[in-house]
């Protein structure tokens, strides 16, 4: 890496060249399948000049130099192809489908964060006692269930008095803003409390870890011997200097957090970007999928990016050597 | 008496799961395509976690789901492990272009979400078992190559390493008998942690059809029971059972993992700030220990 | 009345989760008056720095302590008993730590950690805080600008001067330093050591000084305990201890001790290992490194009255 570039500059030519390089994956794979995409297709019966017209059409019959330019202008215009299943632009439903994951997924991390701040906090105020072991216990059973598991029991547990399935009341006709907020609130309720649960669980052993290890070090004796109280301690000194290293483990379980999301909304059918997903996945809608992957990947790559240059924002100790 | 160890314990139950994968069908007291009762029995004596949809015996799947879940898991542990330990070895080894070049590609696998990716691969492949085994290892390699990328950095400079070279030892050789033995234990901590990753998504996959219908794993279970709605009518013992599995088998193997991991080196931590404070001796000062 | 009192102070130390408690610190007595200054040597793991910590209060939740700590005439563990951290007297007490090493958090302004360590009242007037910070950091030979800095924006030697301004902030009458000058470089560790001598001075603070470099304490202490297996095995006048060392442990750490005038000489150092605090045995603990051992080591020595010092060693002999 060339030192004198600026850090900013770096990571995001490192993330544009992630990008990139999803693209140029998400591309071959489906191109270097078995058969190629007219065969993907599955047109029933298709005649030998059917199969060459639609070779044509998808302009399957090009080099695969210039598929890949043609899909990159593609791209570069914002289009991700159509939905074989419902013959809409893919960019319009997935961007319909974020805003649906939304909905769940950011209410669910921020609970689990506070969450997992509270208890990671008591368990190593309360170190080697029972408190810290039963809820060492909880995060761990919690981290250990796989997540559709989890939505299936609360689904089991709650069927009946909470909507398990969809966004909505499909059956609700003309509902005034208020109602339909109100309505999707209701529907959003339980996907949200088990995103949270299946969030918690990692959240709470990497913030436990990281808490027991700032309180570990030295200018924790320093902050004692000058008579502070234990809670000063802990939120001056203990907290913060714990929960920088937590950004950036954030950004390294966004991995498990997107196939969290993806089972959970499969799961209650929740018309967010996993179940979108899900359903390409049985429709065999290609594009869709195609699109749906480079979106996710696209938005994981930038909250990574986020997260880094906002631990270099808020840790002194980057900023100056950035300097340096 | 001693307690027994996180390690001991984690074994036990992997060596225990690993019997009831090698035996499943022998043990199991049912079939698994056998009907053997009515359609979500709920527990009794002769079907000891009822029945599922079908009305096979749900005990018996579970030893039968074993087999798959495990096999699928080792088997994709061990094609990551092969991938990140040769990956992590040779750039660490060689250095250079060689070392940046594998570096980018292993930061590139690290932020892609690995699951819609197995998905893109496993939906364009067709759903099939190897495929499976094949997605997941491909995909979990990365923790273990920066991990052994990192220790061959450390090993190579170490001065018996470096005696070795000079008598004109082949890479190869030096590799072999030299880093490996090294990193034996950081391998198989590696290994463990993997398989518990491995089994997640083995059921990720099943819950979203990717994998072939007349499979029986615990992941196809909780899929099965999800689609024939077993949670609505109340069977819970339908997908209760293989999520205990999953979550006891994980567990174990988080046991075993971290366990070797910390027999590598981390040391014990202590905060020096808790609630309670030292405690004061009550008996009188100066006795003796 | 003396500053610091400490009688037969005892702490046991859980070293791992379940594993039985080590005694760490075994029946250590001294006590203080105001502008006194003691030398608490030994190699690492002899317990002295654990001595300190139980006077400071900040042992952690894995040690009890048996025997009695008073400062300032306050009795330190009385209020411990119901399992709650005690209201120590920790004003009348200054703790200066290694801070080339982690003492100073990293994320936070030095200003802002040295005006935590002011007392209530100061720090419940901002202008007055920021004049009293001001001058803590002019007294310890820091630029008042510095307050504004981060802690790895300053050297070693600055951060260690930070460190003492810090443990002066709550106007302290007591002042334990745990190596204070180790990791310093030589010329670095003489000035600090001047800083604190002036300061001490000056402030009339009673000073426990913990250190394995006998040749410092000599220079810097009134008195001198040397401390082995955690127990005080030779205690007294500084002069007298590293004039003429009674016993053979402190004969050999003198020798092991690169002086100043004296660097051609040759260093000695002491065979074997320190010893296992978790197996200690019923004898003298340091009888198996010892040139004079015998078989009346065998049984434990008790600290004895011998010419000025006090020793406990069975062969030590008056001169």
């Amino acid at each position: 890496m060339p030192t004198g570039v600026p850090y900013v500059a770096r990571r995001l030519l490192g993330a544009a060249a992630t990008i990139l390089l999803a693209v140029t994956l998400n591309f071959l794979l489906f191109r270097l399948a078995p058969g190629d995409a007219s065969d993907l297709t599955h047109v029933p019966g298709a005649s030998p000049a059917l199969r060459h017209a639609l070779r044509h059409e998808f302009g399957l019959d090009q080099s695969l130099w210039h598929q890949y330019l043609a899909y990159l202008g593609q791209l570069a215009h914002g289009n991700l192809g159509v939905s074989f299943a419902n013959r809409l632009p893919v960019a319009d439903n997935l961007w319909t489908a974020i805003g649906q994951t939304c909905i769940i997924a950011l209410p669910g991390l921020l609970l689990a964060v506070v969450i997992a701040v509270a208890t990671g906090l008591l368990s190593v105020w309360r170190h080697g006692t029972a408190v810290d072991h039963a809820s060492r216990g909880t995060a761990l059973v919690l981290y250990a269930l796989p997540a559709q598991w989890v939505a299936i029991v609360l689904i089991s547990l709650t069927s009946g008095w909470l909507p398990t399935a969809g966004a909505s009341d499909p059956f609700a006709v003309e509902q005034s803003g208020l109602a339909h907020a109100l309505d999707v609130a209701h529907h959003a309720l339980l996907p949200a409390v088990c995103y949270a649960l299946v969030a918690y669980g990692q959240f709470m052993i990497v913030v436990r870890a990281s808490l027991l290890q700032s309180l570990s070090e030295d200018y924790i004796l320093t902050a004692r011997a000058k008579g502070l109280s234990s809670w000063q301690v802990v939120r001056r000194h203990a907290l913060r200097t714990a929960l920088l290293p937590v950004t950036t483990l954030f950004g390294l379980t966004l991995g498990s957090l997107v196939a969290g999301i993806v089972l959970i909304e499969a799961a209650f059918s929740w018309p967010g970007i996993g179940l979108a997903i899900a359903n390409a996945v049985g429709a065999r809608d290609y594009p869709m999928l195609q699109g749906a992957f480079l979106v996710v990947t696209v938005v994981v790559v930038l909250t990574n990016l986020a997260v880094d240059l906002l631990y270099r924002a808020l840790d002194p100790r980057v900023r100056v050597s950035r300097r340096a | 008496m001693r307690r027994p160890s996180a390690f001991g314990v984690g074994l036990t139950v992997l060596a225990l799961f690993c019997v009831a994968a090698l035996l499943g069908p022998a043990i199991a007291p049912y079939g698994l395509h056998e009907q053997v009762g009515g359609v979500f029995q709920p527990p009794s004596w002769s079907h000891p976690l009822g029945t599922d949809d079908a009305g096979r015996d749900v005990l018996s799947l579970c030893i039968g789901g074993a087999r798959v879940s495990m096999v699928v898991a080792v088997a994709a542990s061990f094609v990551a492990i092969a991938i990140g330990a040769s990956i992590g070895v040779i750039a660490g080894y060689s250095g250079g272009l060689v070392d940046g070049v594998l570096m980018r590609i292993t930061d590139y696998f690290l932020v892609v979400p690995a699951l819609p990716l197995m998905i893109v691969i496993s939906t364009v492949w067709g759903p099939s078992l190897w495929h499976v085994v094949l997605v997941i290892g491909a995909l979990l390699w990365t923790p273990s190559a920066r991990v052994l990328r990192a220790e061959v950095l450390t090993v190579r400079e170490r001065s018996y390493v470096l005696r070795v070279r000079a008598m004109g030892a082949s890479r190869t050789r030096i590799i072999v008998h030299h880093v490996l033995p090294q990193v034996r234990a950081l391998i198989a901590a590696n290994c463990v942690l993997t398989i518990s990753v491995a089994i997640f998504f083995e059921s990720a996959l099943a819950f979203l059809g990717l994998e072939s219908a007349d499979t029986v794993s615990w992941g196809t279970m909780i899929a099965d029971a999800f689609r024939r709605a077993a949670a609505s009518s109340g069977a819970w013992w339908a997908f209760v059972p293989p999520g205990i599995c999953i979550a006891i088998v994980v567990l174990a193997c988080n046991l075993v993992g971290s366990a070797v991991e910390d027999r590598a080196g981390t040391r014990l931590r202590a905060p020096r700030l808790s609630r309670t404070g030292f405690a004061v001796a009550d008996r009188t000062a100066g006795e003796d220990a | 009345m003396n500053v610091l009192e400490v009688e037969r102070l005892n702490v046991e130390v859980a070293v791992a989760h379940d594993g039985p408690p080590t005694r760490i610190v075994r029946d250590a007595s001294f006590s203080l008056a105001p502008g006194q200054r003691l030398g608490l040597i030994g190699e690492s793991g002899c317990g002295k720095t654990t001595t300190l910590l139980a006077i400071a209060g900040l042992l952690s939740a894995s040690a009890t302590v048996g025997g009695r700590v008073s400062i300032a005439g306050v009795d330190q563990f009385s209020g411990i008993a119901g399992g709650r951290i005690p209201a120590l007297a920790r004003r009348d007490v200054g703790v200066v730590f290694q801070g080339t090493m982690n003492a100073l958090n990293p994320v936070q302004r030095i200003g802002a950690q040295l005006r935590e360590g002011l007392r209530a009242e100061v720090r419940a007037d901002a202008q007055l805080a920021r004049a009293r910070v001001d001058d803590l950091l002019e007294r310890v030979g820091l630029s008042p600008t510095l307050a504004r800095a981060y802690p790895h924006e300053l050297s070693g030697g600055m951060r260690q001067r930070a460190c003492i301004a810090i443990a002066l902030a709550g106007e302290p009458r007591l002042l334990l330093a745990d190596e204070p000058t180790t990791a310093l470089d030589t010329l670095v560790e003489q000035r600090i050591v001047a800083l604190l001598d002036e300061l001490c001075r000056e402030l009339q603070l009673a000073v426990v000084l913990v250190s394995h470099d006998l040749g410092l304490a000599a220079h810097f202490c009134d008195e001198i305990a040397v401390m082995y297996g955690g127990r005080i095995v030779e205690r007294g006048a500084a002069a007298e201890v590293t004039g003429a060392p009674h016993h053979p442990y402190t004969a050999l750490l003198l020798a092991a001790t690169p002086t100043m005038t004296s660097t051609k000489g040759q260093i000695v150092s002491i065979p074997g290992a320190p010893p296992d605090l978790r197996d200690l045995g019923s004898g003298c603990a340091f009888a198996p490194r010892c040139p004079r051992a015998a078989d009346v080591c065998a049984a434990r020595p008790e600290l004895r009255e011998l010419d000025a010092v006090q020793v406990a060693c069975h062969r030590a002999v008056s001169r």
